[in-house]
């Protein structure tokens, strides 16, 4: 495949796969049924991984369609199934629209327009304040505008993202891992259901009952009544002799 | 123009963060919130896999930033159901105009 046919399909990818992510992220926010909004996300999320292919980053394309794709779209699915909300939602399951939309819309389209001025401007020949910007943006001085001409090496760059991860970053990496053990025991302590009645009852019974009572209870709950009872008397003979 | 370079991934990310940011700010649904701020995050990681795509190449900080950055949204998008399925079970709800306990 020669240059030309190759960055020609590198921008019609480009376009494709921005044309899909932006329609999905518009469908997250906009359909009124909020699983079709998790499905518009889950294309919304393999659009952003084909984009990572297009930036020379496979590994991460990788990550995000395991990570995102998979895991969390099935987490937040998991969540809407577990919270079925009745109030807000007329009987066909949509949702009746925020009366407070003006405001929100106002202002990330503000939002969104500072940036794009922020990145327009050094383009505009202004060339004062961010020099760097001016030499990136410009394709005359900048020569990396295509991206996947240059693969970086034949294995996505993963000898050297961990490399990295456990060199240069290796304080960041251990610090996620401790992050991610803090969060499942955050979300496992979060999300414990807790009985009031249950719970006076067992701190009744703990502190009225002998140390020695509750092996026993716990022994009499067994299928095995027969076998328990008789350790326990053969306990009991012990201790006595 | 119709070259890609930089400035496309740029301003795509950058209208992804603002479609994110005005699903955050107006949805009623709080899953939706959750799933608004996922895309946010995902702009974020444009951002940074460009920059580095563009920038150096040689060097892939960029995208072992972008890899700690989806840690981080893994473990928020956890907590944040859970905080999620903890106010269902007190409120009977996950509309968010009904989490008005601190208002004053």
């Amino acid at each position: 495949m020669d240059e030309t046919t190759f960055a020609g399909l590198y921008q019609f990818g480009f376009w494709v796969f921005a044309a899909t992510m932006v329609a999905g992220a518009l469908g997250v926010v906009f359909h009124r049924s909020i699983v079709y909004s998790a499905l518009m996300l889950l294309i919304t999320f393999l659009s952003i991984a084909a984009v990572f292919v297009l930036l020379n980053a496979p590994f991460i394309a990788a990550a995000q369609v395991l990570v995102y794709a998979v895991g969390l779209t099935i987490v937040l699915i998991f969540g809407i199934m577990l919270t079925g909300d009745k109030p807000f939602v007329d009987p066909v399951g949509q949702e009746r629209p925020n009366r407070f939309w003006l405001m929100p819309a106002v202002a990330s389209t503000i939002f969104l327009g500072f940036l794009i001025w922020a990145l327009l401007y050094p383009t505009m020949g202004f060339s004062g304040i961010n020099g760097i910007f001016v030499s990136l943006m410009d394709p005359a001085t900048n020569p990396a505008t295509l991206p996947s001409v240059q693969a970086i090496s034949t294995d996505g760059g993963i000898t050297v993202i961990g490399q990295l991860l456990f060199s240069r970053y290796l304080i960041p990496f251990e610090v996620a891992s401790i992050l991610l053990l803090l969060a499942m025991m955050g979300a496992i302590l979060l999300s414990k259901r807790t009985f009031p009645e249950e719970e006076g009852e067992t701190l009744a019974t703990v502190e009225t009952i002998e140390p020695y009572a509750p092996q026993v209870n716990i022994e009499g709950n067994t299928p095995s009544l027969s076998s328990s009872h008789s350790e326990v008397e053969e306990k009991e003979t012990l201790g006595v002799h | 123009m119709f070259e890609v370079g930089l400035y496309h991934y740029i301003t795509l990310a950058a209208v992804l963060f603002s479609i994110g940011l005005y699903g955050v700010l107006s949805s009623r649904n709080a899953i939706r919130v959750l799933m608004c701020i996922e895309l946010m995050l995902n702009a974020v990681n444009i951002n940074l896999v460009a920059f580095n795509n563009f920038i150096n190449i040689e060097d892939l900080g960029g995208q072992v930033f972008s890899i700690f950055i989806l840690t981080v949204s893994a473990a928020e998008a956890s907590v944040g159901l859970a905080i999620l399925i903890a106010l269902y079970r007190s409120r009977k709800s996950v509309d968010m105009e009904r989490f008005n306990l601190l208002k004053w």
